[in-house]
């Protein structure tokens, strides 16, 4: 999943990108509001999270901005504004949340989660891919009670699969789901990672399968548990 | 506890005790003054009636003899006899006898056997002349102690009650024929002779008086029991209903709490005794109020100014601790940590600078100082942020520019004024800083380009501006922000150095 984190405070920013990045989200940061409200234009985010005071726009007229252009994002407004006031104004601009600071990390991710779980139309947080669960609050697969090992961007892409199964999916999509401006990949590395997964899944006879769709991309098949 | 309205009561109650208890002295004294003083002329009324049935009479053996020498005296008062006048005088005690003769049926009183009435009568060297038939056996005090003519004394009547006795001296009992009057009164001159003279006492039973003044005391005493009773609750009622504001105060005070520090207390229906008092209370609600607004404002400043600090430390930590086992990401957290750690410190240190510079604990110095170098020193510690945000300080002051301030005040009040700017002004700004006047007060102008973004407005819930703010308060230094021309202005009054 892709994030945009907008915020002006480096140590938060870097804090958060590392712990987010670390989780298996692609991390774009951005430091000030025109930057931030361009990256949103130009890339196909999950959720972006937003604060409020930032140089250069401030973030509420960057939400409605992106509301005004039908980005319908997530955006997830992360603030040191506590006031009623401040909130009804965030969330009637056009944020899908809002969280005050200080925060826990723990809730800012669960927030995350549930607002791309929103994204695609996903209220159980467990995805049941065949014999696998995959449980998009602990970030982890398993086996009936075995944990299946899989790396940040491995788990990254088979849940951005997951939530898409059954639809064929892009390579470009894929790309701008799990890597962020950092790390664009090479050319194949897509292919290369799609691989890698496919070839972890074959261990399971009754698992999901990804699919390649010539042409078209990947799609993610799943037998129902 | 101190009762007002115990207090009143009993000051009033006590006061009309007071009064009433003095009027009633005053008129009980005047009044058996005055009812003695009628009975006393009464007593010497009967005394001089009783008097004026004393005769003087020339013994018959000594008729002829004293017409000789009254002759003799009469010639002499021509020629000078006064041998013949001192015989004639000598001759009076023996000659002359003192004679008392009263019809007793036109004063029945003095026979009455209860003793009501009573006279006697003696001569000056004490042989008895009279005595009423009331006294029976017994006598009256002759009262001859004082030397007064008249003389009045409260006396045991002989049958054993109370009375009042009169001792009339009749010096010159005068004769029945009046040509011997006369001729006697010539002859004795001014010399008392004490066969002419008589002493008349006469007592009354004074019980009627007495009896007057019992009742009038008791009246007194009645009434004083009853006005002072009256008086007491009066006293009660009036002070419930005087003191009927201060129950109404009572219970707006009550109502006043740390939530409703902006209601005050009203004055109409007030007292006008009380409205000083109860304006000088909401007076010192207004300041009150003024300090918990400060006081809501500093703690909303603080919180907001350590919530970003705060929510690094939170975030740092929680990513450090969810991966344990990485130890660049361990030495990360810590490092930033105490980056995070330092500028709290630097957060506390300005709120410590504004309590002391609104309670006015800086002691202030006053030195020489160059403006310009002053505000160069204070750019340079926001090197950093003025690098990272890409902005420039251009200064528009003449180097001869110098002011009398206190270093420290002035370091911090440019080191916030700049601070402002640089983290206000949209990246890349040129911030300037010039003499706006210099009349013998500098006006420094600190602007800077506004942004359109919220966050580049100045934070109006940060510790920057109020610190300026409360420090040039402090430091009797005029401070005034303004937006202009697309333009955050920060004009900093500062008196040129003498």
């Amino acid at each position: 999943m892709r994030l945009l984190l907008i915020e002006d405070s480096p140590r938060l920013r870097e804090s958060l990108a590392e712990g987010l990045g670390r989780m298996g989200y692609a991390v774009d940061v951005v430091d000030e509001g025109p930057r931030g409200l361009s990256y949103a234009r130009l890339n196909p985010y999950d959720v972006i999270i937003l604060d409020l005071m930032l140089p250069g726009m401030d973030g509420i007229t960057l939400l409605r901005t992106l509301r005004a252009q039908s980005c319908d994002t997530h955006v997830l407004i992360l603030t040191a504004k506590d006031r009623v006031e401040d909130r009804v104004l965030g969330l009637r601009a056009g944020a899908d949340d809002y969280l005050v600071k200080p925060f826990d990390f723990d809730e800012l991710v669960a927030r995350i989660q549930a607002l791309v779980r929103r994204r695609y139309g996903q209220k159980n947080p467990l995805i049941e891919l065949g014999c696998l669960t995959l449980d998009g609050t602990a970030g982890t697969v398993r086996r009936g009670e075995d944990t299946v090992a899989l790396t940040p961007r491995e788990y990254s892409l088979l849940e951005f699969l997951g939530l898409r199964r059954g639809e064929v999916v892009s390579r470009i999509e894929i790309e701008d789901a799990i890597y962020n401006e950092r790390s664009l990949p090479s050319g194949n590395a897509v292919d290369s990672a799609v691989c890698r997964l496919r070839t972890k899944l074959e261990q399971f006879d009754d698992g999901p399968r990804i699919e390649t769709r010539r042409g078209k991309g990947y799609v993610l098949v799943a037998d129902s548990a | 506890m101190r009762s007002l309205r115990r207090h009143l009561l009993l000051f009033v109650t006590l006061g009309t005790v007071t009064l009433l208890a003095l009027g009633g002295v005053i008129l009980f004294f005047s009044v058996r003054s005055s009812v003695r003083e009628g009975f006393d002329e009464g007593l010497q009324g009967r005394a001089q009636a009783l008097a004026a049935h004393l005769r003087l009479e020339v013994l018959p053996a000594y008729r002829h003899r004293m017409a000789t020498l009254g002759a003799a005296v009469h010639g002499g008062e021509r020629t000078g006899d006064e041998a013949a006048r001192q015989a004639l005088v000598a001759l009076a005690s023996e000659a002359l006898r003192v004679r008392f003769q009263l019809d007793t049926d036109a004063y029945p009183e003095y026979s009455a056997p209860d003793g009501s009435a009573s006279f006697q009568i003696w001569t000056s060297d004490g042989r008895e002349l009279a005595r009423s038939g009331s006294l029976a056996e017994l006598s009256l005090p002759r009262l001859a102690e004082a030397d007064a003519p008249v003389r009045f004394r409260d006396v045991t009547l002989p049958g054993g009650g109370a009375g009042r006795a009169i001792a009339l001296d009749v010096a010159h009992v005068p004769f029945a024929d009046e040509a011997w009057n006369e001729a006697w009164a010539r002859i004795r001159g001014g010399t008392p002779i004490a066969a002419s003279s008589a002493v008349v006492v006469v007592a009354r039973d004074r019980r009627d008086v007495d009896d007057l003044m019992a009742a009038l005391l008791a009246g007194l005493l009645f009434s004083g029991l009853v006005l002072a009773a009256g008086a007491g609750a009066l006293a009660y009622l009036a002070s419930g209903r005087a003191l009927r504001p201060l129950t109404a105060l009572r219970r707006q005070v009550e109502s006043l709490h740390a939530e409703a520090l902006h209601e005050r207390i009203r004055l109409d229906n007030l007292p006008s005794e009380l409205t000083p008092a109860v304006a000088a209370l909401n007076d010192a609600l207004d300041r009150l109020e003024r300090s918990f607004t400060r006081e809501r404002e500093l703690a909303s400043r603080l919180a907001h100014e350590l919530r970003t600090p705060i929510a690094e430390l939170r975030a740092i930590t929680d990513v450090a601790r969810r991966w344990p086992d990485d130890p660049q990401l361990q030495a990360r957290a810590v490092d930033q940590g105490h980056e995070i750690a330092a500028h709290m410190t630097r957060v506390v240190s300005v709120l410590l600078r504004l309590a002391r510079a609104e309670s006015g604990e800086i002691p202030l110095e006053s030195a020489h100082l160059q403006l310009r170098t002053a505000l160069q020193a204070s750019w340079l510690r926001l090197e950093a942020l003025a690098s990272s945000r890409e902005h420039t300080l251009e200064v528009r002051i003449d180097d001869a520019v110098h002011v009398d301030a206190d270093p420290e005040v002035l370091d911090a009040v440019l080191g916030n004024v700049l601070q402002n700017a640089a983290e206000h002004a949209p990246r890349g700004s040129v911030i300037e800083a010039s003499v706006a006047r210099d009349n013998g007060t500098i006006q420094l102008v600190v602007s800077n380009p506004l942004g359109t973004s919220e966050g580049d407005a100045p934070d109006p819930e940060g510790l920057g501006l109020p610190l300026v703010r409360a420090l040039t308060r402090a430091a009797g230094i005029g401070f005034r922000i303004a937006t202009r021309d697309g333009r955050f202005h920060a004009s900093i009054d500062l008196p040129r150095a003498s």
